[in-house]
């Protein structure tokens, strides 16, 4: 569509040239601009209408350190005109060379090209972003393929008009019938999303099935989606780590289709069972074997370590994929300042007794459990370790389940305790002024 | 209640912008349906929406009103039908020997008394989609849209074909119950029986 008759482009800051208008929005044009570098950009030009909530939730983003799964702003100020604007990443060019159009997932889903293996990493990708977001407080509030797009190929989240610290934004379809939070409002978004780039369906036909049906791929996908949009609030995800640790394993499911699931086992079970029996009623009735020549014998034991076949190199990068994403986890319990560990070490240590004690115990049982976790990281980490002797770590120590059952306390604690012991432990270190002072003490909460 | 969606035409007298967006996106498919079997090339449909639009939504105001028109879908039709002679007026079809005026006008009721059906049909299942739980429409999707057998649905739904029973006679009672009252509000568009 030729949107270029519709208005005259504005007047663009020394340093930035104008190549075309690439967007109407709501709250303003988007136009794709060059800067001095040679390097194009999108460059939002705001209504005076919406100038300050634009300036708000840009000033809030800026803020957060960048992530990779959320869009960076390079530039903002104000046009010749008076209006704010702000440059940032552009998207690929899903159109021709003479006509460019955003790479979006709207326009993904549109044209039909996405692997449901695809639709699932870039899912993940993006609850990554969102879980960036909620961990500094801040929510999305208008999730959608529309804000979804593609910068070198990389799934991102964009439009943070609606981005705020209390998440009362949306587009219907999007957005529950009884939002608890705008944290349950971005994981519903996002579970629609899921839906709406599965079936190909707009999100007002939810839940009507895609058109065809793979049934393995539709039941793994099918859970995510029906219990990210549950009607009750408490049959939905409680936290985007909750949602991110489904998606995990929707991930793995699908790339590890082979995996027997639980019907089948519970099925073939009384199966083995019933031959297992009935070999040994055999062997029973025949007699014992032969001896076995020594040849025989040799060819019978176990293969050396050397001989065992090869590792799944599907598994491998797998499990890398998700062990590289658990690096940045520090133990954090969100919303609290990086140093509330020393801060409750220090009370704890000096006045224990002024402490509720089933609040202790579950704090130290969290930081205790977070020091195996980082031990057993740290080995998987290390240089040394070979691709095999990682595997079988890895696998051996439930390493991902650790770490979703670390992320998923975290959260809890944080819920279940509503605050008041935590706002306690931090009173009775500044009014005691203990050893252990964190460095920034202004950001204490 | 569904027929002429009262409180959408309520909105829309109220010069409610959403009700003008809801009544493109409820009507919109009926009147690109019937002028496409009225004959109207597909790439001239979106010309017939826009001057039904305009016609229903003269100087931003909406026309309707009960007293004056009388019934909902009859007003509609005519807008629809006086839309569709006006387009073969200025363009006319090249090959074929225009009808007289009765037949087509008797053609044309024909045409848009079953997309009308077929229209309210889907907002009655859009109804029954909020009216019952994710799992049961479903259920109903799979089962009645898609003929596959209760077996096939349970395990699609990892459910058991008897939860997969009671579902769909929980969706058709619904579907029933809302199809009584469209029958009720037009007892002359003949609306099927479930």
């Amino acid at each position: 569509m030729n949107i270029d008759h519709l208005a005259p482009p504005p007047e663009l800051p020394a340093g930035l040239s104008m190549i075309c208008r690439i967007g109407l929005g709501g709250a303003g044009d988007i136009f794709m601009v060059q800067d001095i570098t040679g390097k194009f950009l999108a460059l939002k030009s705001i209504n005076s209408r919406w100038q300050q909530k634009e300036f708000d939730a840009v000033s809030i983003l800026r803020d957060l350190p960048a992530h990779p799964a959320v869009t960076q702003i390079y530039q903002t100020g104000n046009l010749p005109d008076g209006n704010f604007f702000y440059t940032m990443e552009l998207a690929d060019n899903a159109g021709s060379e003479n006509s460019y159009r955003p790479d979006t997932l709207a326009y993904r889903i549109e044209s039909d090209r996405m692997t449901t293996g695809e639709i699932l990493s870039i899912m993940l990708n993006i609850a990554y972003g969102i879980r960036h977001l909620h961990d500094h407080n801040v929510f999305h509030g208008d999730i959608k393929p529309e804000n979804i797009i593609f910068i070198n190929g990389q799934a991102k989240l964009s439009d943070f008009g609606t981005l705020s610290a209390d998440g009362n934004s949306g587009t219907a379809g999007f957005i529950p019938a009884d939002p608890q939070s705008g944290y349950d409002r971005d994981c519903y978004a996002l579970a629609k999303t899921l839906y709406c780039a599965y079936s190909r369906n707009d999100a007002a036909k939810y839940p009507s099935p895609p058109e065809t049906i793979n049934p393995g791929e539709f039941k793994i996908i099918r859970k995510l989606y029906i219990t990210g949009c549950a009607d009750h609030p408490k049959k939905r995800f409680s936290s985007i780590t909750n949602l991110i640790n489904s998606l995990e394993l929707a991930t793995s499911r699908f790339e590890n289709p082979e995996k027997v699931p639980y019907r089948i086992w519970k099925i073939s079970i009384p199966a083995i069972i019933t031959l297992l029996i009935a070999g040994l009623t055999v062997f029973f009735f025949t007699g014992t074997p032969k001896k076995r020549t020594l040849s025989e014998k040799s060819l019978m034991t176990t293969p050396p370590d050397s001989a065992s076949p090869d590792i799944d190199q599907r598994e491998l990068n797998l499990a890398r994929t998700l062990f590289n994403n658990t690096l940045d986890y520090n133990g954090e319990i969100p919303g609290l300042h990086p140093r509330f560990r020393q801060i409750f070490e220090a009370v704890y240590q000096t006045m224990p007794e002024k402490l509720d004690n089933d609040f202790s115990r579950q704090f130290r049982s969290f930081y205790q459990d977070y020091e195996c976790f980082t031990q057993l990281r740290d080995r998987l980490n290390s240089p040394e370790i070979s691709d095999r002797e990682f595997l079988r770590l890895y696998n051996s120590s439930k390493y991902m389940e650790l770490y979703c059952n670390l992320r998923n306390r975290s959260f809890e604690i944080r819920t279940e305790q509503n605050n008041k012991p935590m706002n306690q432990i931090i009173r009775l270190y500044f009014a005691n002024r203990l050893n252990t002072p964190p460095q920034d003490e202004s950001h204490a909460e | 209640m569904y027929t002429t969606r009262s409180t959408l035409l309520h909105k829309l007298q109220n010069n409610d912008s959403v009700g003008y967006q809801e009544f493109y996106t409820v009507y919109r498919n009926l009147i690109y349906s019937t002028a496409l079997k009225s004959g109207v090339p597909a790439a001239d449909t979106d010309d017939i929406i826009q001057a039904v639009m305009l016609g229903i939504f003269n100087n931003g105001s909406f026309l309707y009103s009960k007293t004056k028109h009388g019934l909902f879908r009859t007003y509609l039709g005519g807008v629809i039908h006086h839309k569709i002679c006006d387009y073969f007026r200025n363009c006319p079809p090249a090959t074929e020997k225009a009808a007289p005026e009765e037949k087509a006008r008797a053609d044309f009721e024909e045409i848009f008394n079953a997309e009308y059906r077929s229209n309210l049909l889907e907002l009655a299942i859009d109804e029954l989609r909020r009216k019952v739980q994710p799992e049961v429409f479903e259920t109903f999707e799979l089962c009645f849209r898609r003929n596959l057998s209760d077996k096939e649905v349970a395990m699609l739904l990892n459910a058991k074909p008897n939860t997969v029973t009671i579902r769909k006679k929980r969706c058709l009672e619904t579907l029933r119950t809302i199809i009584t009252q469209l029958k009720t509000a037009d007892p002359e568009l003949d609306l099927p029986i479930l």
